[in-house]
């Protein structure tokens, strides 16, 4: 506006100086020269009218371009400005979204605190609850060992108490209230002289003040007698009681009746005393009947051997001439005395194994040479009784360490056993074989009689013969096998018999090349265990009894 | 003729063995006990001694080493005893027994075992003229 109103008055300035100069035109040249200056006014005015006209559209198109050049700059500034508010913005937006992050941070990291206490809170929470059915269980353990201690003290046979330093009742169990017949209420405040006689009272209180002063324990069993009349005697066990500082508060103690248990054992020491005397005794007797035994050996033997010899004497002619008939009688004595002589040497022979009196004397001997010596020895006795007996040895036996005057009573055993029971015209035969480099063979077969199979068991027992009543056997008291297991057995060997009723029996023993308790050495002795005296007093008497079945003994 | 000394405390068997013997062909002495035999011995001198271990007045055992301290111990000795006690044989074995027997004895065992013995020293002694019966096993 401001504008235009200035381009106007440029205009009515140029009007105002046309007018001008036309008047000034018109006074000087007056009609022609008013018509030229009227001409020059006209083209003045309009020359003025361009001019001013020119001059406002440069204004306008300076001020449009101001304008323009103020619009761009005010844009510029603008977008500045709008620039520098949306980094501000943007800056804003990120602090915000910074902001928010942090924030679900602060979240997140709150919930894992939340998340992890509630866990501790659980773990505290179980250790709680495990607490308590711990504390639950060791309530109850604790309530079951209170119940087993007082199960154990009331209910055991026995007294339990306690009393303090003054010697008062500070606890009692139930076996003692019973005993002395008191409540527990009753007795506790009191002093054992309440309720024993004087004596052993002081004898309590006296075993007491020991446990008190030295603090060691006491054991002892004494007698006690009760005021209410119980006597008798008892086990007693004291012990010192002590606080937690390890102060002497009194003492405790427990005691059972022993009563029946002394009666007992004195028994037992009087019975003790009279085994004793007893076993003394069988062993005086059995000393007795050992020297009676050579007593009877010698006294036996000695007018048998002189009988036996004048029988023979007489028999063969050296006291005379004796006739047919006195010659048959004579024999008939003759064999009484050998039968005799038999039964006694077994007699001594099955004593001695039984009281181990036996030993033997060994000494390496050739088998073969024994058999053989033995075999002729009873040649003329198996003619006699119109049998026949051979002998088989293998070559290859080695020597034995035996007792030859043993082995030998063995084989004349068995093959004078063998003749016996088997008929007239029966085969004895001795065989004897290597069983190994270490040990030999005998063997003794017959072809007669046989033993039944029920009796092979026991025809090495002793006495077995006189156990069958077996009268028939001619001589000999039963003895005889024994005595032949038992002296194999004491060389290491073994025996055993076989037999076919009928057809007849087979005996075998064998012998250790070397026993297995000597050194090898030329001579050994081997001494059989001692068997217990009872037993041998009680068998030798069982043997002595007269037998109906066997003439020796009639 | 042969010697044979006879010390025996029983005089039943000592007659018992004289007469036996002596129809055998030997000429017999005898004694009761141990000393009387020692005496005897040393003063006749047999070639063989029939010795009873069980004795009074010396065993048959302290007789035996008696006559060996005296020189004698080249007379043969066969031992003869009731007893069976333990050791016996082997006592009389390390005196160098000629033979042991045990009552009662088998009169024919003993007469063989004598026979040998002094038939061996007679065959020893004589030896054109052998002993009839020299094992005593065949005469059993």
């Amino acid at each position: 506006m401001h504008r235009n109103a200035a381009n106007q008055s440029t205009l009515g300035a140029t009007l105002a100086l046309g007018v001008l100069v036309a008047v000034g035109f018109l006074s000087a040249h007056r009609l022609g020269v008013a018509a030229a200056a009227l001409c020059v006014l006209s083209s003045g005015l309009v020359a003025l009218i361009i001019h001013r006209e020119t001059r406002a559209r440069r204004k306008a198109e300076a001020e449009l371009l101001r304008a323009q050049e103020e619009l761009e700059q005010r844009v510029t500034l603008r977008t500045a400005e709008l620039n520098t508010a949306n980094v501000a913005l943007q800056s804003e937006i990120l602090d915000r979204q910074r902001a928010e992050e942090a924030l679900r941070e602060a979240h997140r990291h709150l919930e894992a605190r939340v998340t992890e206490r509630t866990r501790e809170l659980a773990g505290a929470n179980d250790v709680l609850h495990r607490e308590i059915v711990e504390r639950k269980r060791i309530a109850e353990a604790l309530k079951n060992s209170r119940s087993l201690y007082h199960s154990l003290i009331e209910n055991l046979p026995v007294h339990v108490w306690r009393t303090n330093l003054e010697g008062r009742f500070i606890f009692a169990n139930e076996h003692l209230c019973d005993f002395l017949g008191v409540t527990l209420e009753e007795l506790l405040g009191r002093e054992v002289h309440d309720f024993f006689e004087p004596s052993v009272a002081l004898k309590c209180a006296r075993d007491d003040r020991f446990v008190i002063e030295t603090g060691d324990p006491l054991e002892d069993v004494e007698f006690y007698a009760a005021r209410n009349g119980r006597r008798g005697h008892q086990q007693v066990l004291k012990t010192a009681l002590h606080d937690a500082q390890g102060r002497v508060l009194g003492v405790q103690g427990i005691s059972w009746d022993v009563t029946a248990r002394r009666k007992a054992e004195e028994e037992m020491r009087r019975i003790q005393a009279e085994l004793r005397r007893t076993n003394r005794d069988l062993r005086a007797k059995n000393l007795e009947i050992q020297n009676f035994y050579h007593t009877l050996s010698h006294e036996l033997k000695t007018p048998l051997t002189a009988a036996r010899e004048f029988v023979a004497i007489v028999r063969d002619g050296l006291g005379g001439a004796v006739t047919s008939q006195q010659r048959e009688y004579l024999g008939i004595a003759l064999d009484s005395c050998n039968q005799l002589r038999v039964c006694l040497n077994d007699l001594l022979d099955a004593t001695r194994l039984e009281t181990g009196k036996l030993s033997l004397e060994l000494r390496l001997t050739s088998p073969g040479a024994l058999a053989q010596r033995a075999i002729t020895t009873l040649q003329s006795a198996a003619r006699a009784a119109g049998q026949t007996l051979t002998s088989a040895a293998a070559a290859d036996l080695p020597d034995v360490m035996l007792d030859e005057h043993r082995i030998t009573q063995v084989l004349t055993n068995l093959i004078g056993n063998a003749l016996k029971f088997t008929p007239p015209g029966g085969r004895v035969e001795v065989q004897l074989a290597a069983l190994s480099p270490a040990e030999v063979e005998f063997m003794v077969t017959d072809n007669g009689r046989g033993i039944p199979a029920d009796q092979l068991e026991q025809v090495f027992d002793r006495l077995h013969q006189v156990k069958a009543g077996d009268a028939a056997t001619g001589q000999g008291i039963g003895l005889g096998l024994y005595i032949c297991r038992e002296l194999v057995r004491l060389h290491g060997g073994d025996i055993r018999v076989s037999s076919e009723p009928g057809a007849g029996c087979a005996f075998r023993f064998t012998l250790p090349v070397t026993p297995a308790n000597t050194d090898g050495g030329v001579t050994t002795t081997l001494v059989r265990r001692a068997l217990p005296a009872i037993a041998t007093e009680e068998d030798f008497y069982r043997t002595l009894e007269p037998n109906p079945c066997n003439p020796a003994f009639s | 003729m042969k010697r044979i000394l006879i010390i025996e405390d029983d005089p039943r068997i000592a007659a018992a063995l004289k007469v036996r013997l002596t129809a055998r062909g030997y000429e017999i002495l005898t004694a009761g006990n141990g000393f009387e035999g020692l005496k005897l011995a040393m003063n006749s001198r047999p070639d063989l001694l029939l010795l009873d271990i069980m004795m009074p007045m010396g065993m048959g055992f302290s007789v035996a080493e008696r006559l060996k301290a005296v020189d004698l111990g080249h007379i043969p000795i066969i031992f003869i005893t009731a007893s069976k006690r333990t050791g016996l044989r082997r006592t009389a074995a390390k005196l160098g027994a000629a033979g042991f027997f045990e009552k009662p004895y088998d009169a024919e065992e003993l007469i063989s075992a004598i026979d040998l013995i002094l038939g061996a020293s007679t065959a020893k002694a004589q030896p054109h003229a052998p002993s009839a019966n020299p094992d005593p096993r065949s005469c059993a």
